[in-house]
């Protein structure tokens, strides 16, 4: 393979630097903390023994310079114990002293010398010990306190980087779902103004753009929602109805999307059953849950919607014939601004706000949202719970 | 008559293309997803004039069917219609073998210039081959 022009190379290290500078950035700079904190707890470990063996060494000297004043200032052998001008210092005699001789006497008491205190080597250990425990222990605390701090950073780091690409994300999905259907529209009143139609002609085209208006009134609707209930939530207003008519209702006004044929309504409970719910919520629902089936039930959708109630809940469920979904994957896509992987739903116009949305409305109702389905291929089923009415 | 295939998965999008692209007296084969057309632009080589492939559809994206249409030596002109206006998105489609990107929300007169412009240009060109 030939090799790329210098410009192509330096722009492509350009743009690596650019990608993953901030973490080669923050890299560098835990990596130099983290060895500044070693070197200083290494400088502090190599002074405390320094210091140990200076302080040995004074204790030499000063038992050197008191051996030679004894020697040569004459008079009586001294006394064996501590010396009384030196805390540090002793008088035994050489079977005593072991390997701890600082100076001998010869050659006037050649059977004595001058050893360290035994409490004071004790001492110099103790403090020793105490230095180093102080030091290992610091240090150790600074690069655990450096390595939490680090990884504290990197996760912060990385949530805030996945929020801000989600949020990309989801602006680029509303920008396609926006101009997707007004492209449809515009196109389509720039041909009326072009070319003359017959009314069969116009009306399939009619219905094809209304569609596009729905899915454009149903953004703005989830949008607003969504914008409000992050504020903490609209306040709904919940009050008692038959969810039975409401369903019906509801499915003749989207009888223009898909032939009778595809579209399956059976009810297991009478018109009578009432729930309490905000109608205006449970059409959002609806609606979203309706232009999943249509998005993802396959170039023929089969769509059966039924109605149900069991203890004290009635259930609405919409079951479609399309793609499905792994079991695993129930609960990912109500999450907001999250849609199944790409791969699963490429191409597929949504901005994966829709379901999240529906599922918190059904919970501040005292109700739920859920899907299942048996596997990839199979259909899904999603089902909205809602409370009967005492 | 010069034939032009079109991808697009938005129902009335593809629609008003046809009607529009039948109306200046050209051919339209429409597909809703991309695999279908490469079968069908594979079973009938030159048959088409024009590509339009819509970026986002279902499955296979036109990017990629444009890949694909380059790689079994299809060098037929290939117009890429997608709601993505970034830069990047355009650069990327042209450098792949595009020969012309039209951003939506677009004013069908636009669109018929630009697939006349380029049918006249693959003319001259078949002309001088």
């Amino acid at each position: 393979m030939a090799a790329l022009p210098r410009r192509i190379r330096v722009n492509s290290f350009w743009r690596w630097l650019k990608r993953h500078g901030n973490t080669l950035l923050f890299t560098i700079s835990v990596v130099t903390l983290a060895v500044l904190v070693s070197w200083w707890a290494l400088f502090l470990y190599r002074t405390i023994k320094q210091e140990r063996v200076m302080r040995y060494e004074s204790m030499r000297i000063s038992a050197s310079a008191l051996a030679y004043a004894l020697v040569h200032t004459g008079g009586s052998a001294p006394l064996l114990g501590p010396v009384a001008t030196d805390e540090r210092l002793a008088i035994a005699t050489r079977a005593q002293a072991g390997p701890h001789t600082l100076a001998g006497l010869a050659p006037l008491w050649p059977d004595l010398c001058i050893v360290a205190r035994p409490e004071y080597l004790q001492q110099l250990k103790e403090d020793y010990e105490a230095k180093k425990a102080m030091v290992l222990g610091e240090s150790g605390f600074m690069l655990i306190a450096v390595v939490i701090s680090a990884f504290m950073l990197h996760r912060v780091t990385w949530l805030e980087r996945r929020s801000y690409r989600e949020m990309r994300q989801f602006w680029s999905r509303v920008t396609h779902e926006l101009k997707t259907p007004i492209t449809g529209i515009k196109a389509f009143l720039q041909t009326l103004q072009s070319r003359e139609f017959s009314r069969a002609e116009l009306m399939p085209l009619l219905g094809l753009a209304l569609r596009e208006v729905e899915r454009q009134e149903m953004l703005a609707e989830n949008l607003l929602v969504g914008q409000r209930l992050e504020r903490g939530g609209p306040g709904l207003t919940t009050r008692v109805f038959a969810p039975g008519p409401f369903l019906r209702e509801f499915l003749e006004g989207h009888r223009i999307f898909l032939p009778d044929s595809n579209i399956g309504y059976s009810a297991e409970c009478p018109d009578s059953l009432q729930v309490r719910a905000d109608p205006d919520a449970v059409r959002v629902i609806l609606e979203n849950l309706a232009d999943n089936a249509l998005k993802y039930g396959g170039a023929d959708p089969q769509i059966r919607w039924a109605l149900r109630s069991t203890g004290g809940k009635v259930e609405i469920s919409v079951t479609d014939s399309g793609m499905g979904f792994t079991p695993g994957q129930g609960e990912e896509m109500f999450e907001a601004y999250q849609r199944l992987s790409e791969h699963h739903t490429s191409g597929r116009h949504g901005t994966g706000m829709g379901l999240y949305i529906s599922r918190q409305l059904a919970r501040r109702m005292g109700g739920n949202l859920t899907a299942s389905s048996t596997g990839p291929g199979q259909g899904a089923t999603f089902t909205l719970t809602l409370r009967v009415a005492e | 008559m010069h034939r032009v295939v079109l991808v697009e998965d938005e129902a009335l999008i593809s629609t008003m293309i046809r009607l529009n692209l039948e109306q200046e007296g050209l051919a339209v084969e429409s597909f809703c997803e991309a695999e279908s057309m490469l079968t069908w632009a594979e079973a009938q080589p030159g048959a088409a004039q024009l590509f339009l492939l819509d970026i986002m559809l279902p499955g296979m994206s036109g990017v990629d069917a444009l890949v694909e249409l380059r790689r079994r030596g299809i060098g037929t002109p290939v117009m890429m219609l997608t709601a993505r206006a970034e830069v990047e998105s355009k650069v990327e489609a042209l450098d792949l073998g595009a020969d012309d990107y039209l951003p939506k929300p677009f004013n069908v007169r636009e669109l018929l210039a630009r697939v006349n412009a380029l049918l006249r240009r693959a003319g001259a060109e078949g002309a001088k081959e």
